[in-house]
C-alpha cells in the first residue's frame, strides 16, 4: 500500500476561528475513508487544503505533491466533487465531455459515454436544464471515467433523494473502487455509507478526534443494550456514551474487552453515527 | 508534454468561445447583418432614398477640397435624380467633359447667382475625377492621402463600428471571465481539472487580445466585401462603370492589412488595460466593473490632490481606447502610425501587463471564494 496523504500539524485559521487545528494525517491507498463531523467542524477546510484550494500551515503532501505549488500535476491523479451544483450550467453535456477530454489525459470518454447511456441524460441538454440528481450522475460519470488515484467527495449527495443517494454510492463502490484507489468522502448521511467504509475520521472543532479502521473500531468499541436492572450495573463502568432505548439504555464502551461486558445485555458494534455522538457529545 | 499543454490551451480557448459565443460571434455577425441590410436597402431604394449612396458618391468625389459639396436629391417628378455640385472656387474641379461623352455632367461654380445654385431641374450623371492632386494642395486632411482609395474611408467607418462593439464586448467579457464562475461556484469544477491558473488566465487574456479581434476583423472584412459588391450594384444601377468607379477607388491591400496592423498596435497599447480588467475580475467580490474603475479614479484624484501631478491619468490616456482631436488609441482605421508609437510607454505597459496577470493568477489561486 502506498502513502497517499501525509500531513503533520496542519493548521488553518479564519481570524480567531481555528478551522483546522493541528491535524496529523496518514492515509494509504486502497481505502474508503469517511470524514465525519458536525457543521463547522473544519471538514471542508481540511478537504480544500488537501486539494490545494486553500493554503494551510504545516506539512502536507498529497500523492507526493505539494497541493499548492504542484497543483497542476497533482490534479492529474486527484478528482473531487465539491458539492452537487458546481458543473457549469451554461454548458451542454457534449461540450462538457469535450472539455474534460481536452484537458484531462487520464479521462476515458468512452467510459463516461457508456455510463451516461444507462441514464436519461441527453448529450445536447444544457447542464442547467438537468435535475439535481442528473447533474450529480453526470459529474459521477466524468469522475468515474478518470483514472485517478485519489477521489475526494465533499457532501456529494447533499439534497438528493434516497434513491439517487443509494445508487450513487453503489456505483462508486461497484464500478469505480478497485481496491487500489482511495476515496475520501465527507457526508452527514453516515448511515448510508458506513457499510462501504474501511476507515472513519471524526473531526470536531478543527481537530481529528478519531482516525481508525472499521476493524479496529469493532475491536475497540462495544455497545451494550442494557435492560432493567442491568442499566445500573452498566453505569458503574467507564462508558463514553449512552442513550435511551426501549426498556433500557445503550452504552458505548471504549477499550473494555467484550468479556468484561458479558451479562450486561446484548453486545454489538456501535454504528458510526452513534459512536460519533458518543465521542463528541458523550 | 508540450503537445498536451498546447492541446489543453486550445481546449481552454474553445471553452471560452463556447461560453461567450454570443458576444464573441453572434454580436458581430448580427451587427454585420444589420449594417449589410441597411446598405442593401439603400441600394434597392437608391432612386428614392440614397443615404448610403450619397456617402459613396461623396467619398468618391472627395479630393481634399472641403469647399466642394455634393447634393443628391429627388427630382420634382419623383423619378429623376438630381445632383448639384457646389464649389466656392474653381480649384480642382474636373473640367466639364465633352458633352458628347457625358451630356449630363455639369459643374456649378458659386458666383452669386442664387437662382442658378438652386436650379434642381438639371439631370446629373457622375463621372469620377482624375486622381491627380491639386497643385499646391498642402492640407493636413488625411483624406488628401486617400487618392485612389476613397472608398476605403467609407469602409473604414464600417470597421470602426465593429471595432467599437469589439471593445465594449471584450471589456464585458474580461470583467466577467474570472468572476462569474466564482459567483455560480462552477470554479470548483474548473479547478478540479489538471489545468494551472496561469493557463486559465492566459487563455482569457489571449481570447480578449487576439482571438476576439481576429473574429471581429474577419467579420468586418466580409462585411466590407459585401459593401463593395453592393456599391458595385449601386453604381451599376446608376449606369456607371462599377469597375472604374468602385474598384478603382479601393485599395484592397490596405483594406485587408490596415485592420490587422491597426490591431497589432492597439493590442500593444491596450494590453495593460485588458490585464487590469482580468485582475479586477479576479479580485471583485461584488462588482468587477466598480473594482476596475474605482481604484483608477481614486488614484488619479489622490495624485492630483497630494502631488498636483497627472502621471496616472496620462498613463491611462496613453493606453485606454479613445478618439479625440489630439489623440487616439485603438481606432487606427487607416493603419497605425508606427513612428508615433511611444516605445517607453509600450514597454511600461507590458511590464504592468505582466504584473496584473500575475496578480490575477495569484488571486485566482488564493482568493477565489466570494465569501
Amino acid at each position: 500500500m502506498q502513502s497517499i496523504i501525509e500531513a503533520q500539524n496542519l493548521r488553518r485559521s479564519f481570524g480567531d476561528l481555528r478551522a483546522v487545528d493541528g491535524v496529523d494525517l496518514s492515509i494509504s491507498s486502497g481505502n474508503v475513508i469517511g470524514l465525519i463531523g458536525p457543521n463547522g467542524a473544519g471538514k471542508t477546510t481540511l478537504l480544500k487544503a488537501l486539494l490545494g484550494l486553500t493554503t494551510c500551515e504545516g506539512d502536507l503532501s498529497v500523492l507526493g505533491f505539494s497541493p499548492i505549488s504542484d497543483r497542476g500535476r497533482m490534479m492529474e491523479e486527484v478528482c473531487f466533487i465539491a458539492d452537487t451544483a458546481v458543473l457549469p450550467r451554461w454548458m451542454r453535456v457534449r461540450e462538457l465531455l469535450d472539455y474534460v477530454t481536452g484537458t484531462h489525459r487520464r479521462f476515458k470518454r468512452d467510459q463516461a459515454e457508456a455510463f451516461l447511456a444507462t441514464t436519461d441524460i441527453e448529450r445536447d441538454r444544457r447542464v442547467g436544464d438537468l435535475s439535481k440528481g442528473m447533474t450529480v450522475q453526470l459529474h459521477l460519470a466524468i469522475v468515474m471515467a478518470i483514472d485517478a488515484r485519489l477521489l475526494i467527495l465533499d457532501e456529494p449527495t447533499l439534497g438528493l433523494d434516497i434513491l439517487f443517494r443509494k445508487r450513487f454510492y453503489e456505483q462508486l463502490i461497484n464500478d469505480y473502487f478497485d481496491g487500489e484507489r482511495t476515496i475520501l468522502v465527507s457526508t452527514h448521511q453516515v448511515e448510508e455509507i458506513q457499510n462501504i467504509l474501511t476507515h472513519v475520521m471524526f473531526m470536531h472543532h478543527g481537530k481529528l478526534i478519531l482516525h481508525e479502521s472499521i476493524m479496529d473500531i469493532e475491536e475497540r468499541f462495544h455497545e451494550v443494550h442494557a435492560l432493567g436492572e442491568a442499566v445500573a450495573r452498566a453505569e458503574q463502568l467507564p462508558y463514553i456514551g449512552k442513550r435511551n432505548i426501549l426498556g433500557g439504555k445503550a452504552f458505548i464502551f471504549e477499550g473494555l474487552g467484550s468479556g468484561g461486558l458479558a451479562g450486561l445485555g446484548e453486545l454489538r458494534t456501535p454504528s458510526v453515527s452513534d459512536l460519533f455522538v458518543a465521542k463528541v457529545g458523550g | 508534454m508540450a503537445t498536451t499543454q498546447t492541446s489543453q490551451f486550445m481546449t481552454l480557448l474553445q471553452r471560452e468561445f463556447r461560453e461567450y459565443k454570443t458576444s464573441l460571434f453572434w454580436t458581430p455577425v448580427i451587427t454585420a447583418i444589420v449594417l449589410g441590410v441597411l446598405m442593401l436597402g439603400s441600394v434597392v431604394l437608391a432612386n428614392r432614398i440614397s443615404v448610403v449612396g450619397d456617402t459613396v458618391l461623396e467619398a468618391l468625389m472627395r479630393k481634399g477640397n472641403d469647399n466642394v459639396n455634393i447634393t443628391i436629391s429627388i427630382g420634382e417628378d419623383g423619378e429623376e435624380e438630381v445632383t448639384v455640385v457646389e464649389t466656392s472656387d474653381s480649384l480642382d474641379i474636373p473640367p466639364p467633359l465633352d458633352q458628347a461623352a457625358a451630356p449630363g455632367y455639369e459643374v456649378y461654380v458659386e458666383d452669386g447667382d442664387v437662382d442658378e445654385r438652386w436650379n434642381f431641374s438639371r439631370e446629373w450623371n457622375f463621372t469620377p475625377g482624375t486622381d491627380q492632386p491639386s497643385a499646391g494642395d498642402e492640407s493636413d486632411d488625411p483624406l488628401d492621402e486617400m487618392s485612389g482609395r476613397e472608398l476605403n474611408v467609407m469602409l473604414s467607418i464600417v470597421h470602426g463600428i465593429l471595432l467599437l462593439i469589439l471593445l465594449l464586448t471584450t471589456t464585458n467579457y474580461l470583467l466577467s471571465s474570472l468572476y462569474d464562475d466564482r459567483k455560480d461556484r462552477s470554479v470548483l469544477f474548473w479547478r478540479s481539472m489538471p489545468v494551472t491558473e496561469w493557463q486559465v488566465v492566459l487563455s482569457k487574456f489571449v481570447v480578449g487580445l487576439i482571438v476576439a479581434p481576429l473574429l471581429y476583423i474577419a467579420i468586418s472584412l466580409l462585411l466590407q466585401l459585401a459593401y463593395v459588391l453592393l456599391m458595385i450594384l449601386l453604381v451599376w444601377r446608376m449606369d456607371q462603370d462599377p469597375f472604374e468607379v468602385v474598384v478603382g477607388n479601393i485599395d484592397f491591400i490596405a483594406l485587408m492589412l490596415d485592420p490587422i496592423s491597426g490591431w497589432v498596435m492597439t493590442a500593444l497599447l491596450i494590453a495593460p488595460v485588458y490585464a487590469w480588467l482580468l485582475c479586477a475580475s479576479a479580485l471583485a467580490r461584488r462588482s468587477p466593473f466598480l473594482m476596475a474603475i474605482t481604484p483608477v479614479i481614486g488614484l488619479v484624484i489622490a495624485e492630483g490632490i497630494f502631488f498636483g501631478t497627472e502621471i496616472v491619468g496620462n498613463a491611462v490616456s496613453r493606453h485606454f481606447p479613445h478618439v479625440s482631436d489630439s489623440s487616439a488609441v485603438g481606432f487606427y482605421l487607416f493603419g497605425p502610425d508606427w513612428m508615433a508609437l511611444d516605445l517607453l510607454s509600450v514597454a511600461a505597459g507590458l511590464v504592468f501587463t505582466g504584473i496584473a496577470l500575475a496578480a490575477a493568477v495569484w488571486l485566482r489561486a488564493h482568493r477565489w471564494e466570494l465569501n
